[in-house]
């Protein structure tokens, strides 16, 4: 230990002990020499003969060091100082540098960061590790469902593997003062809720049990941190305040802290009890037949396991509670008793099928910010492989004294560490801006709250800045140190290796670079080509209406009667064109779905298909023709004749004519009389199999009017005005729904557009720079050759000469991955396709007008080179 | 000196510690010394004494101390640390060992 210290006190002044060492060894010769003195040899012999006698002063003292102070160590030191002296010697070259890392690294981690935020990282609860999430597996189509209220309460009653279970359900409303058609996300949440997931409130407190009874539901609320500070103002006595939901005062009763946005992957604004849906539902009967029937479905569930407990115990007794219950109720059907159950992490990525929804989008954007990356590496990589060159006479010297080619290589690359290091912590800087802006355009508001670096980032991006030293530094190092050695009697010029890897690079970078603005070009045209093409049906003139009734004065049948009232008042108005009703916007957010089977099969062959609930007037209003039978007109009643479109005959009755055939749904029979041609108003690029009824009227029925260019609400309110003046009407047009389903595409076309950009910058610096180097380094040749009598045009074709072809040739290899690649895109292109010509040609434009001014203004100055002082210039 | 150098790193530690064992000194007046009480058979070369003192001292078996010498220079003297001395009595004991073994060998009467 004693000896640990005194290595370490040896390390740390080490400049004294180098003074130290010396001063023993040089008292050592003095002594030497005396002796020499008094054996009769004058002053300087008696000095000479001393240190020739001492041997290898400098190795006795080097071993004598090498005690004390690890060799190794030292030579880290070394080259550390050395590289920040070169480095601080050519500002020009490390600022250039320095910016190229900084991006390449920064995109990656800001990209990573808000993966981080979005995927990876669990719940903001107290000990995360040991909260888990349940589903139940469908046996037959392998998806996972939630669990039922009356069953979750079950399990938490009789649950002893887990300290607390809760339960929530997604809910949205509209707060008080917003707009008809903006829902804010909410949760309904069992009372246990924030106990069980040990969230501390910033103001008030959280549930009590009472407030969470099926028989007496209370309208109390927690409401989040953003929310209490841009709708509340921060308020410091917001206990006790009320407000409205879909029109319904709610108490709140306390603020959750910042940080915490609630269970779902989405942002909570708010937390109520489960009860309360009866209190927001339009049907209250059926909402509390949700919360206490055994066989009703869906919520989502989530425990904290009880201390020493492993998932595979939990998941154990939560299925065999889970059975008990089922057959304890008597379950529609037995197969269902055994469903298994699944626990993972708070994780969205640890989640079942999150995978689906997370790798495409992620996928593509890590794709286009690694390949910046590599074009940064490249760039440097050309930088430090120029200015090795330069250097190769004092490489060459250090070689031949001895130096080992690794030790000269660990110094090269040093320098490469340092600046890597450098741009890493920019990055990191960077990072904290760069993803807010990331996420909201490509994930929408919600998400935005919680992204910030944290400790994961932080290792992502030390990881990142060492693999890409090691990229950009090792392979101009090796180059340089075995070309290094038979160059120091040749002079200045470059070895033709290094000449051919500086091309290579040149070469890779044009290559990505055409890659990246290819893929930008496609989807930005795919973008573009979706907005403005033909989805089969008539979007514009068209308007949504959409109305709001006032709580708790409308029920289901009141509404669908208010509605039907407003449907023929507005019909027989001549100003507004056609009216028609639908359940399900085109291109909003929501669908319908139902399970038919064929008439003769048994109930599993059920399958499920989207259905469209509509009026006959829908047909005429957004253009869609029939192809064969008949449209349904007003003789077919709800729940009786139906129509198929082109995509759903074509699925299930590829051979035979579905005309007339029945389907069965449930226990009814319903005819199918006609076929309608393909509209894509679920998805813009492709026709989902749909097929047509009558509706019967529900709660978010709109109207459809197509009135041209004029703005159909001030007519529409003032009829509905005259029905009832509680209801609310607003009115969107149908192209703001397409923009709107259309805006994750747009974003992310414009993110790998100015990504595309960058990389174009990016080498065009790097063209500039490594003709600047040619010009500069041929500086003699051209000089002699202008004297002979060369011209311009001789000497720019010297300059641009082989290099051109090594350019050309990357930037044909680049147009190849990306005809190749371009396979990955086809889910967001929109009909264009792959191989769209206006794309690469306009692609090919664009590099090479770049590449041209970027090599012309060093070739301008190659033919301005006066050959008398060029060949002074030796 | 002309023996393998394993053997005569070795034995130079010990031939060290038992000098300092004696009294303290600096490294060119250790070299003296061991010349002369050998009577000049045993020369140590100055590049491989310092590096051996250096490492005895790592060891902590001796200890430095700067002291000014008869002219007003300042040199570096050893001493023999308590652990020192102990390594001392186990190097000895390895040498008589190590000696004793040899002899015998060498000692052995030709058939």
């Amino acid at each position: 230990m004693r000896h640990l210290l005194r290595r370490l006190h040896a390390r740390i002044r080490y400049r004294r002990f180098d003074a130290n060492l010396d001063e023993e060894i040089a008292f050592h010769r003095a002594m030497k020499q005396r002796e020499w003195e008094r054996a009769g040899l004058s002053d300087a012999d008696a000095a000479r003969r001393s240190r020739r006698d001492m041997g290898n002063i400098t190795l006795a003292r080097e071993d004598a060091r090498a005690v004390w102070i690890a060799p190794w160590l030292d030579g880290v030191r070394q080259d550390v100082r050395y590289a920040l002296r070169s480095l601080r010697s050519q500002p020009g070259f490390t600022i250039a540098a320095c910016a190229a890392l900084v991006l390449g690294i920064g995109l990656n981690t800001g990209l990573f960061t808000v993966f981080n935020a979005v995927a990876l990282r669990p719940w903001a609860v107290a000990h995360p590790d040991s909260v888990v999430t349940a589903h139940h597996v469908d046996s037959g189509g392998g998806g996972t469902s939630g669990f039922g209220i009356a069953e979750y309460r079950y399990l938490r009653d009789h649950a002893r593997t887990f300290s607390g279970l809760i339960a929530w359900r997604q809910g949205g409303g509209r707060l008080g003062h917003e707009q008809i058609d903006s829902q804010t996300p909410f949760l309904f949440v069992s009372g246990n809720y924030f106990d069980v997931l040990g969230v501390r409130m910033m103001h008030g407190r959280g549930f009590l049990p009472d407030e969470d009874r099926v028989e007496a539901p209370q309208a109390a609320a927690v409401i989040g941190h953003r929310l209490w500070e841009r709708q509340f103002a921060a308020d410091a006595g917001i206990v006790g305040r009320v407000f409205r939901v879909d029109d319904v005062p709610f108490t709140i009763v306390g603020v959750a802290p910042p940080g915490f946005d609630g269970t779902f992957p989405d942002a909570q604004s708010f937390w109520v009890p489960l009860a309360s849906l009866q209190l927001l539902s339009a049907n209250p009967a059926h909402a509390s037949r949700l919360l206490t029937n055994p066989t009703h479905c869906c919520s989502r569930m989530a425990g904290r396991l009880a201390p020493g407990v492993t998932r595979n115990q939990a998941r154990a007794e939560l299925e065999v509670l889970s059975r008990v219950f089922r057959t304890q109720w008597n379950w529609t059907e037995p197969a269902l008793w055994d469903d298994p159950i699944v626990l993972s992490g708070t994780a969205f990525l640890e989640q079942p099928h999150s995978k689906a929804f997370l790798v495409p989008p992620f996928a593509l954007m890590f794709a286009a910010v690694i390949l910046v990356l590599l074009l940064a590496c490249a760039n440097v990589g050309n930088l430090l492989l120029a200015r090795a060159l330069a250097r190769q006479r004092e490489i060459a010297i250090r070689l031949s004294l001895g130096a080992g080619r690794r030790r000269v290589i660990r110094q090269l690359l040093t320098e490469g560490f340092i600046l890597s290091c450098c741009a890493g912590t920019l990055a990191l800087l960077l990072a904290s801006r760069l993803p807010a802006l990331m996420a909201r355009g490509v994930l929408g508001d919600h998400v935005a709250s919680r992204i910030a670096p944290d400790a994961r980032v932080l290792a992502f991006t030390l990881g990142v800045a060492a693999l890409t030293c090691l990229t950009f530094a090792l392979a101009p190092a090796l180059e340089v140190t075995r070309a290094a050695a038979g160059t120091l009697v040749a002079g200045r010029d470059v070895s033709p290796a290094g000449r051919r890897m500086r091309s290579v690079l040149l070469a890779a970078q044009l290559a990505l670079s055409a890659l990246l603005l290819a893929g930008a070009g496609l989807l930005v045209r795919g973008v573009e080509h979706a907005r403005t093409q033909d989805p089969g049906f008539r979007i514009d003139g068209v308007f949504v209406v959409s109305l709001a009734f006032p709580g708790q004065a409308y029920d289901q049948a009141r509404g669908r009667a208010f509605v039907s009232e407003l449907h023929t008042a507005l019909s027989g108005d001549d100003s507004l064109g056609a009216v028609a009703l639908t359940n399900t916007v085109p291109l909003g957010s929501a669908r319908n779905m139902t399970g038919f089977r064929m008439s003769g099969e048994d109930e599993a062959r059920s399958r499920i298909v989207q259905v469209e609930s509509v009026t006959p007037e829908y047909f005429g209003l957004l253009r869609l023709p029939s192809v064969a039978g008949r449209h349904l007109d007003a003789t077919d009643r709800p729940g009786g004749a139906i129509t198929i479109n082109e995509a759903m005959a074509r699925r299930y009755w590829p051979d035979a004519s579905p005309l007339g055939q029945t389907l069965l749904f449930g226990d009814r029979p319903r005819e199918i009389v006609g076929i309608v041609r393909n509209a894509r108003t679920t998805e813009l690029d492709e026709a989902v199999p749909v097929y047509y009824e009558i509706t019967a009227g529900g709660p978010s029925t709109r109207l459809l009017v197509g009135s041209g260019t004029t703005n159909p609400a001030p007519r529409v309110r003032a009829v509905a005005r005259g029905l009832d003046p509680r209801v609310s009407v607003d009115a969107r047009p149908l192209a703001a729904y397409r923009d709107r389903s259309l805006e994750a595409d747009r974003a992310m076309a414009l993110a790998t557009g100015a990504v595309g950009l960058l990389a174009l910058l990016l080498a065009s610096v790097g063209v500039f720079g490594v003709f600047s180097y040619v010009v500069q380094e041929r500086t003699r040749e051209i000089g002699i050759r202008m004297a002979i009598g060369a011209r311009a045009q001789h000497v720019i074709r010297l300059v641009l000469g082989s290099t051109a072809r090594t350019s050309l040739a990357g930037l044909a290899c680049g147009f190849l991955a990306s005809l190749v690649l371009s396979r990955f895109l086809t889910g967001k292109l929109y009909g264009v396709s792959r191989f769209d010509a206006t794309t690469y040609i306009g692609v090919a434009a664009v590099l090479v007008a770049a590449a041209t001014l970027a090599t012309w203004l060093p070739a301008r100055r190659a033919t301005r080179i006066d050959p008398a002082a060029a060949l002074r210039l030796e | 000196m002309s023996r393998p150098p394993d053997l005569v790193q070795g034995t130079l530690d010990l031939l060290i510690l038992k000098i300092l064992a004696l009294e303290p000194l600096h490294g060119w007046a250790i070299g003296q010394r061991l010349r002369q009480v050998s009577g000049n058979v045993l020369q140590v070369s100055d590049g491989s004494l310092y590096p051996a003192l250096h490492k005895l001292e790592n060891e902590g078996w001796i200890k430095a101390e700067w002291k000014s010498t008869g002219n007003n220079r300042r040199a570096k003297f050893y001493a023999l640390t308590r652990s020192g001395r102990r390594r001392l009595e186990e190097e000895t004991a390895h040498w008589d060992r190590l000696s004793a073994a040899i002899t015998c060998i060498v000692r052995l009467e030709e058939a």
